[in-house]
């Protein structure tokens, strides 16, 4: 019986499906559902977590979509077929979207991140230094090849979601489920609103396409894998909102600053060691930022040194590292960070919901692909 | 140069800003001044044994804008320095600072100028506010720093006292314990206390509830002489101070909102001047809210299990085991019960202020009928009935009969 | 006395040199000295001719032989002679066998004398007619267990230089070489680094035929195959791969040998030597190749899919490739009841993170976040270092590089000094310090149980791998607090899993989810009953422990 794991000695540049599953849902487990409570619910109110289903629901159809897409090209990426499709300038022009999204999100991410940490972390550091130390790690990890950055986001995705797992548990002791009700709500408008907005949670998922190719041949139960990471992601998700809004209430989410941080602050435990629980949720936050900046900064250099010829991806992650410390600097300020946010949501939905489905409408429509070859 | 220098040289030139930058926040553990507690006066308060004006005067300072209103001290923790070896002074281990002014913000900063390390207001446990403080203009604007600020914690004990607040924190409890730890530490017993509010009364719930415009319960905290006790409640409306309570009024607020876990009830006994004490163990309590057309009443069932704690028998051949004595206890236990929670309520109805969490549930179970009423809540609220019925049980008697 | 007088010549007192001025002493120097210069001269010229004699007389060998053996006894001793010129234990032991003469070269002390005399020296003295064939008088006369017949040269002098005996009998090109090894070694002894309380306790020793006993005896499977290199050019060190044919990773062993046969260098005396020339990572402070002296580890390491590797003169061997979950595998684990073998591999991967971050977590909570001591921990804390003078960066320096120099010195007293040193050591680090107020007493207990925990590992050379990642780690704490504690941890993994010594990932392996079935090696170790397959990240062909082989 030979063995049919990945072939050992060489670089390990193909990944399973399963290693994939758990990439997909470390990517998207970023920075965003710390400010995921103050995001829905002043808009959807105590009915924030049927968002967040509606929400994981409508981006997962988007990523079947951008399956069957990627199904037609199986063995290239979209840098090479989507200009081919398209004709050049379309083509070229539906990449920048994406990396203006992966951008625009490295900025917004490493902002925020460095934000919270100095108010709660610490005094006086500034926050360009917290920036530009999270993008040397970065950029360490994003040197690597693809075999070495899938087994750390797996390494990492592992540890602090357990970590953040146990701290959030202990939350269960200010938990007044009274706070939910009720079940109805005299503006259901918000909720659906509320549900395009939970873009910011869910971002990530447009890496399938990047990645379809690297994945190992045996791709049947690739909808099923990536379904149970939008369900894993969805039920965090859905458990952060709860016990966010069950703790403190819908009126108090609207005036906290940062209310996941405070529901950790509020539980106490006299008689243990351990007290200001909320450094603790941070400490275990930040190697998942870690693990969804490195992912996003290793794509983006891989779409670029692709879009330019070249063959390595490494010299566009030095390229990268100034650019996304000045964007991150320069999106300062809090109006400056809610219009960045809407932004953001804007350009993903419209890439997600607009730009694919038409192209694989239109890939559909011209029989290209695999199923040209079938004839 | 080849790639790979060039990309030790950037990589160099990163780490090396780092090490020029230094270390911003580090500050050593005994550079700085712990906090313990904090107390808030008005200005014009009494002043400390011993000093006089001038003292007053030199510990305030030159304000930009608004005038002096509040004086805050803060209780600063002294560092024995021997470890421990020796017996601490007999000072106690703590003491306090004074300030006035109106923004405590500033307040505090400026009571930097009396210290000679940094205050350091992560292991803060207790806010004891004055009545006075209070009465003037409500208790938002008082806790509105301590919201703000990053140091502060959730779960800081707030206390009301009808006197001044600073003696309290001057105050050196016999144990040698720090002082704020020991204000706090008393409210932690309100599970065995029924006369003690403390379950949801710290910064954090006081700030959830402000933020839901609902009405708050403070323990009250009274010092005379040399005792300190929390006794009874102060009961806010929104933010405005509205009234104490006293402990009868509290044990039934807390039987209404199902915090207590254990309480001592009394009974009267058979005959005059005997007294039958109850231990509840386990309660189950459901408060409903219903709607009937245009009523709204509510219905308080609670059902008791525990034991006979104490009975305070004359001399007679009367033993607690009798099956007739325990079934009368059980009777006047529910009376007695019933008798209380109405207390409570009748004392937040007299006040107008809702901490029995009519509103609440009424807005959780009938919404449509709370966006009827709730701009009339504060006519509607004193007028609405409960109905109690409670159910006792005795499961033991204690080790003698 | 007339006559005497009359016929003595005139004396006249002078100089030797003036009466004969050829016998000048200055010129009688000279002449020494230009005698004594042809003298000299001479030799050398005598030694010239006589290579030139060599070589004039050698035909001419092949590319890269010193020289060719000739038919003729008298040729060859020549020629040997000048090879083992200045070796003084060359022994040549000339003797005459059915008429011819026959010559015996042997190493002094390398050989057994014994089985020689008996056994080619009795038979062939007492041959009284010998033939031709070599091969024939081989297999009739001679009584060795083990020989060849050796053509070229350059073999049969290595045959000598390794402790073989050369037979050289006139008239015949071809020359014997006996295997009769016979020298001062040690004997298989105890373990010395990786003792175990119930496991076997023999442990390699320097000669490389009785460590390939040792793994021998463990596995009647032919299957398990012994490919014996050279390497090192003028050392000629013998390697010894060894490895399951039918299991081993497909591509490793081709892989290994070609490391191995690239390595160009002239000596090789320890196998570190090798193991830095094979490695693709020669900076990174941890071992990136597992090295024991438990025979029974390399075999359950063969039976895996991995190839071990044993260098001559070192008791040790090394086993390719190593991931931090082998390398956390002790052999006392499998000798205790599984359950505990779970707590106790638990706490050695605890310890190793303890190993390197407990210091660093005590300098960021203490300076940076005291809030996150409970309060009576924080009061008793500051008032402990209001006592000491230095910030608590400096203190944790401080006693790091008192800890390392303490243990450096350990390292390098005999024993018997050892002992006064540690109660020194003891008495310094541990009470005096604190007393002269110097260092707090809770940061030595955090620097006690550092230490502690890195003497934890298994194998030494990670647990040094460890320490050296203290200080930099420290570094960073004092820098950015907790938030560089976090930083250090993600460099030092993605470190981890970049470093791929023959395709496998260091630390990937351990919490990927396509090996997840190998946890129950790692970090627990289920009882016997439940591991039915082996490591899947080792890729073994054959994935089932039991069943055909």
């Amino acid at each position: 019986m030979t063995v049919s794991i990945m072939a050992n000695l060489e670089v390990k540049d193909k990944m399973s499906v399963l290693q994939f599953g758990v990439v997909m849902a470390a990517i998207m487990l970023g920075a965003q559902f710390i400010g995921l409570p103050t995001q829905l619910v002043p808009q959807a109110g105590q009915l924030a977590w049927v968002s967040v289903i509606l929400g994981g629901g409508l981006f997962f159809c988007a990523t079947w979509v951008m399956l069957k897409l990627a199904a037609l090209y199986p063995n290239s990426d979209p840098i090479e077929y989507l200009p081919r499709l398209l004709g050049k300038w379309l083509g070229v022009g539906a990449i920048c979207v994406l990396v203006l999204l992966f951008l625009g999100v490295t900025w917004v991410t490493q902002n925020q991140f460095s934000r919270v940490l100095v108010f709660f972390m610490f005094d006086r550091t500034p926050t360009d230094v917290i920036i530009m130390s999270m993008l040397a790690v970065v950029a360490y990890c994003a040197l690597q090849d693809l075999g070495t950055i899938v087994r750390v986001a797996q390494f990492t995705f592992f540890v602090s979601v357990a970590m953040i797992g146990a701290i959030w548990s202990v939350a269960i002791f200010n938990f007044q489920p009274e706070n939910l009700l009720p079940f109805w709500t005299n503006k259901p408008i918000g909720v659906l609103q509320a549900t395009l907005n939970t873009w910011g949670t869910y971002g990530g998922y447009e890496i399938v396409l990047l990645l379809f190719p690297v994945i190992s041949q045996k791709r049947n139960n690739l909808v099923k894998v990536v379904g149970i990471g939008f369900i894993f992601i969805t039920l965090i998700s859905v458990i952060i909102v709860v016990v966010t809004v069950g703790v403190l209430t819908v009126e108090t989410i609207k005036n906290e600053s940062y209310p996941t941080l405070v529901v950790v602050r509020s539980v106490e435990l006299p008689g243990t060691f351990i007290e200001r629980l909320e450094n603790y949720f941070l400490i275990a936050w930040i190697p998942l930022i870690f693990n969804s900046q490195a992912l996003f900064v290793y794509m983006l250099a891989q779409i670029m040194s692709r879009l330019w010829g070249f063959a390595d991806h490494r010299p566009w992650v030095l390229a990268l590292v100034p650019l996304i410390y000045t964007g991150a600097t320069l999106v300062d300020g809090l109006e400056l960070m809610v219009l960045a946010g809407k932004v953001l949501t804007l350009l993903g939905l419209v890439f997600s919901l607009g730009i694919i489905p038409l192209v694989y409408l239109y890939a559909k429509w011209k029989n290209q692909g695999v199923t040209a070859g079938e004839r | 140069m080849s790639a790979s220098r060039r990309l030790i040289g950037i990589l160099l030139v990163m780490s090396i800003t780092l090490a020029v930058g230094g270390c911003w926040d580090r500050r050593e553990l005994q550079d700085r001044n712990f906090v313990m507690a904090v107390a808030i006066d008005v200005a014009e308060a009494g002043q400390k044994p011993g000093q006089g004006k001038q003292e007053a005067k030199t510990e305030t300072f030159v304000q930009p804008h608004g005038d002096k209103r509040y004086r805050v001290s803060l209780q600063i923790l002294k560092l024995a320095k021997t470890g421990g070896d020796e017996p601490k002074g007999g000072g106690g281990t703590t003491y306090v600072l004074s300030n006035t002014g109106q923004s405590l913000f500033e307040i505090v900063r400026d009571t930097l100028g009396q210290s000679s390390k940094s205050l350091y207001f992560e292991h803060i446990q207790a806010i004891v506010i004055s009545e006075a403080a209070v009465r003037e203009l409500g208790i938002k604007s008082i806790i509105d720093f301590f919201l703000r600020d990053a140091e502060m914690r959730w779960r800081i004990k707030v206390y009301i006292t009808p006197g001044e607040a600073r003696p309290i924190i001057a105050y050196a409890p016999p144990n040698k314990e720090a002082g704020g730890i020991y204000l706090a530490n008393i409210a932690r017993n309100h599970p065995k206390n029924i006369h003690v509010a403390g379950a949801r009364t710290d910064l954090g719930n006081i700030s959830v509830l402000l933020d839901n415009k609902a009405d708050l319960i403070i323990p009250r905290m009274e010092m005379t002489g040399n005792v300190i006790k929390i006794r009874g409640a102060a009961l806010f409306k929104k933010d405005k101070f509205a009234g104490y309570i006293d402990e009868q009024a509290v044990a039934g607020i807390k039987m209404i909102r199902a915090t207590e876990k254990s309480a001592i009830i009394t009974l009267p006994g058979d005959e005059d001047s005997e007294v039958v004490a109850f231990e509840l163990f386990r309660h189950d309590t459901q408060l409903a809210p219903h709607v009937d057309g245009d009523n709204i009443y509510f219905t308080l069932d609670i059902t008791m299990w525990g034991n006979v704690g104490e009975y305070q028998v004359l001399d007679r051949a009367s033993k607690a085991d009798d099956p007739a004595f325990i079934r009368r206890v059980e009777q006047k236990a529910a009376e007695e019960v019933k008798r209380i929670v109405l207390y409570g309520k009748d004392s937040c109805q007299s006040l107008g202020v809702d901490v029995i969490y009519f509103s609440r549930k009424l807005k959780a179970h009938h919404p449509k009928t709370w966006e009827k009423v709730k701009d009339d809540w504060d006519t509607i609220y004193p007028t609405i009935p409960l109905v109690v019925s409670v159910n006792v049980v005795i499961n033991q008697l204690g080790e003698h009969k | 006395m007339d006559k005497t007088k009359k016929n003595k010549p005139k004396l006249t007192i002078a100089k030797l040199s003036a009466i004969m001025p050829a016998d000048e002493l200055d010129k009688v120097k000279t002449r020494l000295t230009s005698l004594r210069q042809l003298i000299q001269n001479s030799a050398e010229l005598g030694e010239d001719l006589s290579g030139i004699v060599a070589d004039l007389r050698a035909v001419p060998a092949p590319s890269g032989e010193m020289f060719v053996f000739t038919p003729q006894l008298s040729q060859n001793v020549i020629l040997l002679e000048t090879v083992f010129r200045d070796c003084s234990d060359v022994k040549f032991r000339f003797f005459k066998t059915g008429g011819r003469q026959a010559l015996l070269v042997s190493l002094d002390g390398m050989t057994d004398a014994t089985a020689l005399e008996l056994n080619i020296l009795k038979p062939l003295m007492t041959v009284t007619t010998v033939n031709s064939d070599l091969k024939k008088m081989m297999e009739e006369k001679l009584t060795v267990a083990a020989l060849n017949i050796e053509v070229n040269a350059n073999s049969a002098i290595e045959a000598v230089m390794s402790g073989n005996a050369l037979v050289m009998i006139d008239g015949m090109p071809e020359m014997l070489a006996i295997d009769a090894t016979k020298h001062v070694k040690r004997s298989v002894s105890t373990p010395v680094l990786e003792e175990s309380l119930r496991g076997p306790q023999d442990a390699f020793n320097e000669t490389l035929a009785d460590n390939i006993v040792l793994l021998r005896r463990r596995s009647k499977d032919p299957n398990i195959k012994i490919r014996i290199l050279d390497v090192g050019e003028r050392s000629k060190t013998a390697i010894a791969l060894i490895y399951l044919a039918n299991l081993v990773k497909p591509g490793l062993m081709e892989e290994v040998e070609r490391r191995l046969n690239s390595i160009s260098t002239d000596s090789v005396f320890v196998s570190k030597t090798v193991e830095e020339a094979i490695v693709e990572h020669p900076w990174t402070p941890f071992p990136q190749l597992e090295s024991t002296e438990r025979p029974e580890k390399v075999m359950a390491a063969i039976y895996e899919g991995r190839v071990g590797i044993l260098v001559d003169n070192t008791p040790a061997s090394v086993i390719i490739p190593c991931t931090y979950a082998s390398i956390m595998q002790a052999v006392d684990d499998y000798t205790i009841p599984a359950s505990v073998a779970c707590l106790v591999r638990i706490s050695r991967h605890v310890a190793a993170f303890m190993a390197i971050y407990l210091p660093a977590l005590y300098i960021a909570i203490v300076s940076y976040h005291p809030g996150m001591l409970p309060t009576g921990l924080a009061i008793s804390i500051a008032e402990l270092r209001a006592r000491t003078p230095f910030p608590s960066f400096l203190e944790a320096l401080l006693m790091e590089v008192l800890l390392e120099l303490f243990q450096e010195a350990i390292t390098r007293l005999p024993k018997k000094v050892s002992s006064a040193a540690s109660m020194v050591g003891a008495f310094v680090i541990g009470t005096t310090v604190v007393q002269a107020g110097l260092v707090n007493p809770f940061l030595v207990v955090v620097i006690a149980t550092t230490a502690i925990s890195s003497y934890v590992m298994p194998l030494y050379s990670f647990g040094l791998g460890l320490r050296a990642l203290r200080v930099p780690i420290l570094l960073l704490a004092a820098t950015l607090g907790l938030y560089g504690v976090m930083l250090g941890l993600l460099i030092v993994t993605v470190h981890l899993c970049s470093l791929k010594n023959f395709g496998e990932s260091y630390l990937g392996g351990m919490l990927d989810i396509d090996t997840l079935a190998d946890m129950k090696d790692t970090v627990f170790r289920v009882p016997q009953k439940f591991m039915k397959a082996r490591p899947i990240e080792f890729g073994a062909q054959d994935q089932e422990r039991a069943g055909d082989s």
